[in-house]
């Protein structure tokens, strides 16, 4: 049973989230980081950078050093390694620099974190990169962990970028929009990381979900569940994609998009890791479930919340209201539906947009926006104050828009 | 007078209790006033826990609809989630309708297919929620009662005097007023009249007077709707009376000339006599079991009902009233030209959610919110039931492990038909009465949507299924059937104050043998 737990990166995406969820069961954290900014708090800090050895007091002097974890996480950007022939440069040197004074302390597990796309012929460098460091765990103790596309949690890293460009772009020009992607939460990432040390597998296991889903898929129920749109896909090829990335890469103001990222995304290949999470006793929760846990699932839903109670109230809603609406949402198991931004801009518009189908989910939560609003003082105040002009008008307008709505029926 | 509980208790005497109610609804507590009146040693035991139900909200109407703690009231911590419109009564969409039916499909292990099934688990059973409509059927209905209309119309007399009729529909909505008021001296066959519900009008039992607060729906904080859980503590203060909750009866097994009642968590009990009183789905359950009659359909009755919305012009944008009265404030008889009977009840919509007419407009939401809120001052709401004979509707026991119950409902086209036939003409006369139906409003509900559930092993059936006059399932001596499952019939009314009679009227039966000696 692993104690104490060394964390490399440990402010980073993934690696804050291990150490949060080593701390709440109740291990003692070391975090080892140029910097001691960011650490969640109870951990204590190591000045360390990659390509160090193991700081002494990094070690848990109150727990034999077999009860003592190191997961690694920390991995050098600007330095990639790789080129035809440095061997993995930094990444793998500073890793096994770490590795052996480890090995020196008789630490008792090492958990190296991967990647999907870790293959000795990867299209990107890091895939290849993270290969050849797997080569080199090849004492008992040690072992990766593959991980899939990592969501969830305070947007960082690739997760972030996918949340801005899902938010910003209309439509999003894709390479091969039908591969398969294999998400995981972040916080998954972190269990998984923590029963890993608990485990005694070497080799690589992977963390992912096991059935994966088209990136295609993967993109719109983010774009979905965080910003209530629905988001056109258009298949570009790869050569017309890395050109792109070098355009971005020189107009400032837009987001620029990495090619080592295109190519990272363009060369996943299949992670086979069910027999892995079972190993583990973990399961895996779809993509919609994770993202619905999120503070960027409950913002979309108060978005829509806003436009829907907005129009029916015919004046901006009060807070109470909204929270309502969103922890209806919440309460149903569901998240934002799909709308046009032009309705969160102009709610009456809704109007035109509202099916006469009383089954489709915009009627439903049209249904339920207007019973939020009758009980609510604001809505009673509202109805109270609604007098036989206001009923004309209203007669007139549904009247005016009834063929658009009729014809919306089909 | 001691006695055992339990059997195998070395304690006191090793006898079993001479006589346990199963129940604490309606039934239950009127099967046991005469015998505890008697002197009978009576241990009855109901389903409930601990778990108080919500409380009712106090105060008016008025002041729910304006005040902060709508929506508190209505959905408690539950929050009202999007979904399809839903054809059911909002006195059942409430926190207290939750918690009153809460448990009761799992712990019996009951689904129901094309039919609305409800039970209760709690003190009091589905007294805690009901509509409260309370009048005696016609001498007609009751002629295959033993003992017929005479034993009845006694009976009747006792129960109405015990929980008090003739309260709530005393100050009647403004455009039932009207309606009423253009009633007078008419005579084409709607018969109409205010309603006779249990609620009193005076203080009486520790319980007060109605004050039309109008918020019926979310619980009567003064105690003026009859609650069968209202009569316990009087009860109790009969040294020969025992009550205990938490006794969830699983099975009720033979036992020399008595029986074994096998409770879940709890020890058995030994009883010579049981009187069954869980209503009438579990007690058909209970009984089916007793019966070994596994896998086999049994015929359940309920009234088709169906339900029209009317409007009143001259009231259309009134004030939403302060106060008001949101359980039935008339009620109505409709004899068709081809001699089918049927009853029903009107009701004013000013005290009820805007989406019960809201959400089947075509309208838009905004539009229909708001023109539903000038319509709810004028509106009149009708349910109209038919008699029994009408339903289809089968319940059975799965054999096996899991013992499942399954009721199957049924409408057939003829009893559609007829709902539908009874609307036109109801529509018709209410016309003349000065209340217009809204088009496209008459709506047939799902069987079962009644909640008068009956008739399955009926008094004087002398097959299997089917019991004698003083209750006795047949080939089961002294187990007592006494709620809705030993009803012969099932007319166009309201059944519970029936169920109540007929269970004094057995209670009184027994307790009649016992001071004789038998
Ligand atoms: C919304 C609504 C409106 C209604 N309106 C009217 C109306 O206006 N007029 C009318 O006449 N009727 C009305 N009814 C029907 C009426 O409520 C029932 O007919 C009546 O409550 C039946 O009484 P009961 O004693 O047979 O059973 P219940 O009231 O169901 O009571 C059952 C009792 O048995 C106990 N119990 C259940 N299972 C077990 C078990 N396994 N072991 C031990 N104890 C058990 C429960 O705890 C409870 O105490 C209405 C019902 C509802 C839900």
């Amino acid at each position: 049973m692993i104690r104490h737990i060394i964390v490399t990166g440990g402010s980073g995406y993934i690696g804050r989230c291990v150490a949060e969820a080593a701390l709440a069961r109740g291990c003692s954290v070391t975090i080892l980081s140029r910097r001691a900014t960011g650490l969640p708090q109870g951990a204590t800090h190591q000045a360390w950078a990659l390509g160090d050895k193991l700081p002494e007091g990094s070690l848990n002097p109150a727990v034999k050093a077999s009860e003592q974890a190191i997961i690694h996480l920390a991995h050098d950007w600007g330095n990639p390694g790789m080129t035809a022939d440095d061997e993995g440069g930094l990444n793998r040197s500073g890793t096994g620099a770490l590795l052996a004074s480890s090995r020196l302390h008789g630490v008792g597990r090492f958990v190296f974190v991967s990647s999907q796309s870790a293959r000795a012929d990867a299209e990107n460098i890091y895939g290849r990169v993270k290969y050849a460091i797997e080569q080199d765990l090849d004492h008992p103790g040690e072992v990766a962990a593959r991980v899939g596309l990592v969501y969830g949690g305070p947007p960082q890293a690739l997760f972030a970028l996918l949340v801005k460009l899902t938010g910003d772009l209309p439509l999003l020009p894709m390479i091969d929009p039908w591969r398969d992607v294999q998400p995981i939460h972040v916080k998954e990432v972190a269990e998984g990381l923590l029963r890993l040390v608990d485990h005694t597998a070497t080799g690589w296991m992977g963390l992912a979900m096991p059935v994966g889903i088209s990136f295609k898929d993967f993109l719109q129920t983010l774009a979905r569940e965080f910003h209530g749109k629905s988001l056109p896909i258009i298949p570009i090829p790869l050569g017309l994609a890395l050109l792109g990335c070098a355009v971005t890469a020189r107009i400032r103001f837009i987001p620029t998009v990495d090619r080592e990222r295109v190519l990272g995304l363009a060369g996943v290949r299949a992670l086979a890791c069910a027999d892995h999470l079972e190993a583990l006793g973990m399961t895996i929760m779809p993509l919609e479930i994770g993202l619905r846990r999120e503070p960027g699932s409950r913002r979309a839903a108060l978005a829509e919340g806003r436009a829907l109670l907005a129009y029916v109230l015919g004046a901006p809603p009060q807070k109470m209201l909204l929270r309502r609406y969103a922890a209806s949402i919440a309460a149903a198991n569901q998240g934002a539906l799909a709308m046009s931004g032009v309705f969160r801009r102009f709610p009456s518009l809704l109007r035109l947009a509202e099916p006469l189908r009383d089954r489709s989910p915009l009627a439903q939560r049209l249904r339920l926006a207007a019973t939020l609003v009758e009980t609510s003082p604001q809505g009673e105040a509202m109805l109270a104050a609604s007098n036989i002009a206001t009923l004309c008008v209203g007669f007139v307008l549904d009247a005016v828009v009834l063929p658009l709505r009729l014809f919306r029926r089909g | 007078m001691r006695w055992c509980y339990r059997c195998g208790c070395s304690g006191v005497a090793d006898v079993p209790v001479p006589i346990v109610i199963i129940g604490s609804g309606p039934a239950g507590i009127s099967a046991a006033w005469p015998l505890v009146e008697a002197g009978l040693p009576v241990l009855m035991l109901d389903a409930s826990d601990a778990t108080p139900l919500p409380a009712a909200p106090g105060g008016t109407i008025g002041e729910m609809r304006r005040g902060p703690d709508r929506a508190r009231i209505m959905f408690g911590d539950q929050p009202p989630l999007p979904g399809p419109v839903e054809n059911r009564s909002p006195k059942l969409a409430t926190v207290l309708a939750r918690a009153v039916g809460a448990g009761f499909h799992d712990r019996l292990g009951l689904s129901a297919d094309g039919f609305f099934s409800l039970g209760s688990l709690a003190q009091g059973g589905l007294t805690n929620i009901w509509g409260a409509m309370a009048s005696p059927w016609d001498d007609a209905d009751l002629a295959p009662f033993p003992g017929g209309a005479i034993a009845m119309r006694t009976a009747y007399q006792r129960v109405s005097a015990r929980i008090g009729l003739g309260g709530g529909a005393t100050d009647l909505a403004a455009p039932i007023r009207t309606l009423l008021r253009r009633h007078a001296g008419r005579d084409d066959g709607l018969d109409l009249s205010i309603a006779s519900n249990a609620v009193l009008a005076n203080a009486r039992d520790g319980r007060e007077g109605c004050s039309h607060c109008g918020l019926c729906l979310w619980g009567c904080d003064r105690r003026s709707i009859y609650n069968a859980a209202y009569e316990l503590p009087a009860l109790q203060r009969h040294a020969n009376f025992t009550y205990r909750r938490g006794q969830y009866v699983r099975e009720i097994l033979p036992d020399g000339a008595g029986h074994r009642l096998i409770i879940d968590g709890a020890e058995p009990i030994c009883a010579a006599r049981v009187i069954l009183a869980a209503g009438t789905i579990t007690t058909t359950a209970l009984a089916l079991r007793r019966l070994g009659a596994f896998d086999e359909d049994v015929p359940l009755l309920s009234n088709p009902l169906a339900a029209l919305a009317t409007l009143v012009p001259g009231q259309i944008g009134a004030a939403l009233p302060e106060r008001s009265f949101s359980l039935a404030q008339l009620q109505f008889g409709l004899t068709m030209a081809d001699q089918v009977r049927s009853a029903g009840t009107l009701y004013a919509a000013d005290t009820l959610p805007l989406s019960v007419i809201a959400d089947r407009l075509p309208l838009s939401r905004p539009l229909a919110l708001r023109f539903v809120r000038a319509l709810m001052p004028a509106l009149v709401l009708a349910t109209f039931f038919l008699p029994g004979s009408f339903s289809r509707n089968r319940i059975r026991l799965a054999s096996g492990s899991t013992r499942r119950v399954t009721i199957q409902g049924e409408q057939p086209p003829e009893t559609r038909a007829a709902l539908r036939k009874v609307g036109r003409q109801l529509g018709k006369k209410l016309r003349q009465r000065g209340a217009y139906a809204l088009p496209g409003s008459l709506t047939v509900a799902e069987p079962g949507t009644d909640i008068h559930y009956a008739g399955t092993l009926p008094m004087g059936a002398t097959g299997r299924f089917g019991c004698g006059p003083d209750g006795t399932l047949n080939n089961c001596p002294n187990l007592h059937i006494v709620d809705g499952a030993c009803l012969p019939v099932l007319p166009a009314q309201h059944c519970t104050l029936t169920i109540m009679a007929n269970a004094d009227r057995i209670g009184r039966e027994l307790a009649a043998r016992w001071v004789a000696g038998g």
